[in-house]
């Protein structure tokens, strides 16, 4: 009881400060789109569409034992899947127009990140609440609405899709 | 099942650098491994940047239904009549000498200073006001150094130096550089503006007008000198009380025009340029497609140099750009944003010359083989790029640029 008052008073306080909102999650929305499109600019973009959306729509939101956090990844879930539809519709830029990526001069490193892409967006948001912003599975179980088992299992599937896609590649993983 | 999820907990446990098998260490580390590339800090700057630069339309869902809302209605009836009846003293008088008195170029030397010790450090802000057009080149400095540099030019663009992060970041108005603006412009040029407000009240002191617009929880007051109508201070007020006050250490109205060259940016070698859209999002090219040149856009030309012209369409975030390409030498037709591979040199010394046809020229130089002329001429804007070679490739090319006539 203690505690769902508590994440109902953290729900209030958030709907009604949108300041506090931005700064305590602005970052972990970033490193999610980051890490969902592999650019920074555009992860920087859209993030501030997902605080746009915000501003309008959090304080009209109902407490349904979700934190407000749990609104923000799936509003930046789907202007993420929004953005890759996008992608897939235009040209490719050519090489010299947009910068690369460092990590990808390490071919496993490319293969590991276009792996983390192939999960499904609930398998990326369990890796990147879990691993990413390092949040105890009590705290990742209502941003996702499931238990805390559930969001183990998760994980653990998230892993071996990991695997068996870097083995479909001849990638080697590391134990 | 019951060893999935056994496996499942211990994976937990690997994460968390406890005793596990090998199937959970081994899964744990490739999940620590595919997710290390998102594993990165947000300066707590960045993100004051980005909360500054959020939109917040005025249209917002509401939790409450508002009480009383005839209550604030008549509120802001009172509030207007009174600024109506104030209006109506000397003051309108005095705020259009004042606004005389500024209707010029000054060289401004002002220090900020906090009301109570220790709440922010005292700051010196240096610089070109131009009272006619709203140009404004500010240098805003501490004991530390200098912090940043803002250009804001005549149609309101506005490019800004942080040195924190060595960024320039360049916008179509200070509205979307809302904080940037409001905190770190020159508290005279928002004077200069604030005289021509209608929201101004003013009251004569002694040998002085103390000259106030209100704006929400804050208050400016510029003390006037009552001869010169010029502004000796400017107090800011929060809630009523004194948050710092300026004082103009210089105020010299330049008889002679200055210098084209006092409303650049100066150099800041190595910074990284971000552009932003009038919606204050990031420019970047998203699409580069081969196309044919239209009608009114400048060129050089079918050839330049013995090189054909090749011609493509470049999509940016916020506007598009016409790229034609002769060789080392590129030309950029564009209107509403720059190209990142013209901004991204506007960080470099900078020379400003005038060329026929109406148009202002701004010429960076940098140290790398790149030269960039940037062409204004009004709303239609062309950058030459040269890559290598003399010096003044770009800077003859530009003066031949014309536009494309009819086929």
């Amino acid at each position: 009881m203690g505690e769902s008052l508590d994440a109902y008073r953290v729900f209030r306080r958030e709907q009604d400060d949108f300041e506090a909102l931005f700064r305590a999650h602005y970052a972990e929305i970033v490193r999610y789109l980051v890490a969902r499109l592999g650019s920074r600019d555009d992860a920087l973009d859209l993030a501030s569409d997902v605080f746009a959306e915000a501003w309008r729509r959090v304080p009209g939101l109902q407490w349904r034992g979700r934190p407000v956090r749990a609104w923000l990844y799936r509003v930046a879930a789907n202007m993420a899947a929004d953005e890759l539809r996008r992608r897939s519709r235009i040209a490719p830029l050519p090489e010299d127009l947009e910068a690369r990526d460092e990590s990808e001069a390490v071919p496993d490193r490319l293969a590991l990140t276009h792996a983390l892409r192939g999960l499904t967006p609930e398998q990326q948001l369990v890796v990147h609440l879990r691993l990413v912003e390092g949040l105890p599975f009590a705290e990742v179980a209502p941003v996702l609405g499931r238990s805390v088992g559930a969001c183990q299992m998760l994980l653990l599937r998230a892993g071996r899709a990991l695997q068996a896609a870097l083995e479909a590649e001849g990638v080697r993983s590391r134990g | 099942m019951a060893d999935e999820l056994t496996l499942a907990a211990e994976l937990d446990r690997a994460l968390a650098g406890e005793p596990a098998g090998s199937e959970a260490r081994e899964l744990a580390s490739l999940l620590v491994a595919a997710s290390s590339p998102a594993r990165f800090e947000v300066a707590d700057a960045e993100v004051e940047q980005a909360l500054a630069r959020t939109e917040r339309p005025r249209t917002r869902a509401r939790r409450r239904p508002r009480l009383l809302p005839g209550l604030a209605l008549a509120g802001a009836a009172a509030a207007a009549a009174l600024v109506a009846w104030q209006l109506r003293t000397p003051g309108v008088d005095v705020q259009a000498k004042a606004a005389r008195a500024v209707d010029a170029t000054f060289f401004v030397v002002q220090e900020v200073r906090p009301a109570r010790p220790g709440t922010f450090p005292p700051t010196t802000i240096s610089g070109y006001v131009d009272g006619r057009d709203g140009r404004v080149h500010a240098r805003i400095s501490s004991s530390s150094g200098l912090n940043a540099e803002t250009v804001v030019q005549a149609n309101g663009t506005v490019e800004r130096w942080l040195s924190s992060s060595n960024t320039v970041t360049v916008a179509t108005s200070c509205r979307v550089l809302e904080a940037a603006c409001a905190d770190l412009l020159d508290p005279f040029s928002l004077y200069v503006r604030a005289v021509e407000s209608p929201d101004v009240t003013t009251r004569h002191a002694g040998s002085t007008y103390r000259v106030t617009l209100r704006r929400g929880r804050v208050e400016e007051t510029a003390v006037v000198d009552g001869a010169t109508f010029l502004p000796r201070r400017i107090e800011w007020r929060q809630d009523g009380r004194l948050y710092s006050t300026t004082r103009f250490a210089a105020l010299e109205r330049q008889t002679s025009p200055v210098s084209a060259e006092a409303w650049v940016l100066s150099p800041h070698p190595g910074a990284r340029v971000v552009q932003l859209t009038d919606r204050g999002k990031r420019v970047r090219v998203l699409a580069v497609r081969p196309a044919r040149l239209r009608r009114g856009e400048l060129w050089l030309g079918p050839s330049y140099d013995g090189h054909k012209a090749r011609v493509d369409a470049v999509e940016l975030t916020g506007g598009t750009a016409t790229r034609i390409s002769y060789g080392p030498v590129v030309v950029w037709d564009y209107r509403e944003v720059a190209p990142p591979a013209v901004a991204q040199n506007r960080t470099l010394p900078a020379k400003v010359f005038a060329i026929p046809g109406g148009g202002i020229v701004h010429a960076y130089f940098g140290e790398s083989e790149t030269v960039v002329a940037e062409a204004s001429f009004g709303d239609q804007n062309a950058a030459v790029v040269s890559v290598g070679g003399e010096k003044d490739v770009a800077v003859r090319a530009v003066q031949q640029l014309r536009r494309r006539g009819p086929p």
